[in-house]
């Protein structure tokens, strides 16, 4: 079980970040705030939200135990490689894409 | 023999490529860039795809030696992302293309409704002009149509001139659309919206001279009262 919550803490961590910068996308295209409208303060608060989240990761995957070897070392840490890729693949475009 | 049936459907599935509804036959620069993104994305699932029947393939008959690095890492891995990366750029680039700009583009309104809808335009005597089910643009220029919704979500939808785009009651959405030529186009309801969702019909008459001079029965004066259920 502790193998199967290390294995997924990776991919949990891109749930969660891209969760909130989908919130915070939907919230500056409500209108609360304006997302350009700020000279663009919404996309750096997205953009800081999703480095931020980039060095989670990195945090996660320094802190994962090394274990017996085996799978109980390469498991975690290719979870832990497959939700750096996701969040780094997934959410890169809040940098460059027209927003609303 | 079991690929005849497959062969025999092949000229009525390409048929479909064609005609008023297809948004593979485009005829506006909107249009043309979805279309042209449709392909490439077909071509990256069927660069996928053979690559997945492959290893099918691999997996039946004697056992065979498979070198993981190659199969595994550089196929599975590195060549996926790699075709992904590419169909995922090329969607950013045609999504940035075909945004409304503020460039003075003609601006017409878009209400939907169950089940219809109903379209204004500024006339030539500067009024406002409303027509059921018949949008007036203006050919061979961009027109940015401020979609709206009465009741539920509904979706706008020109197939031949440019993507859906959502009508959602209490918002204001913006598409552009852009006809290459005078004439008429369909356009549909793209959003389930109840019973009367399959008759939801349009049509865009794209007109030469701009603003149309049209016929009382195509169009009354915008009257806001005016009840617009059928």
């Amino acid at each position: 079980m502790r193998l199967l919550a290390l294995f997924i803490a990776g991919p949990a961590l891109w749930a969660v970040l891209f969760a909130a910068v989908y919130a915070l996308h939907g919230i500056g295209c409500a209108g609360l705030t304006g997302p350009e409208s700020l000279g663009g303060l919404w996309r750096l608060v997205m953009a800081g939200v999703w480095i931020a989240g980039l060095g989670a990761h990195v945090a996660l995957l320094r802190a994962l135990p090394a274990g017996r070897g085996g799978a109980d070392r390469w498991l975690p840490l290719t979870g832990g490689w497959i939700g750096l890729g996701a969040s780094a693949f997934t959410l890169f475009p809040v940098l460059i894409a027209t927003s609303c | 023999m079991r690929g005849l049936p497959s062969l025999l459907m092949l000229p009525l599935m390409l048929a479909a490529c064609d005609g008023p509804l297809s948004a593979l036959s485009p005829r506006g620069p909107v249009a043309a860039e979805i279309a042209w993104l449709w392909w490439a994305m077909l071509a990256g699932a069927a660069v996928l795809t053979v690559l997945v029947l492959a290893l099918l393939a691999m997996g039946f008959g004697a056992p065979r030696p498979a070198r993981a690095r190659v199969w595994i890492h550089g196929m599975g891995l590195w060549f996926s992302v790699a075709v992904l990366t590419a169909v995922l750029a090329a969607g950013l680039w045609v999504g940035e293309r075909i945004l409304p700009r503020d460039d003075g583009a003609v601006t017409v309104h878009a209400h939907a409704w169950q089940w219809g809808w109903t379209f204004t335009h500024t006339g030539p005597d500067g009024a406002e002009v409303r027509s059921d089910n018949l949008l007036h643009i203006p050919a061979g220029q961009p027109v940015d149509v401020l979609v709206t919704a009465e009741d539920v979500i509904h979706s706008f939808w020109v197939p031949q001139l440019a993507g859906k785009l959502d009508a959602i009651p209490g918002r204001t959405n913006r598409t552009r659309i852009v006809a290459d030529s005078p004439g008429t186009y369909a356009g549909l309801c793209a959003e389930f919206c109840g019973l009367g969702h399959a008759r939801m019909r349009f049509n865009v008459e794209a007109h030469a001279e701009w603003p149309p001079l049209l016929a009382a029965d195509d169009a009354d004066t915008a009257d806001p009262d005016r009840e617009v259920r059928p």
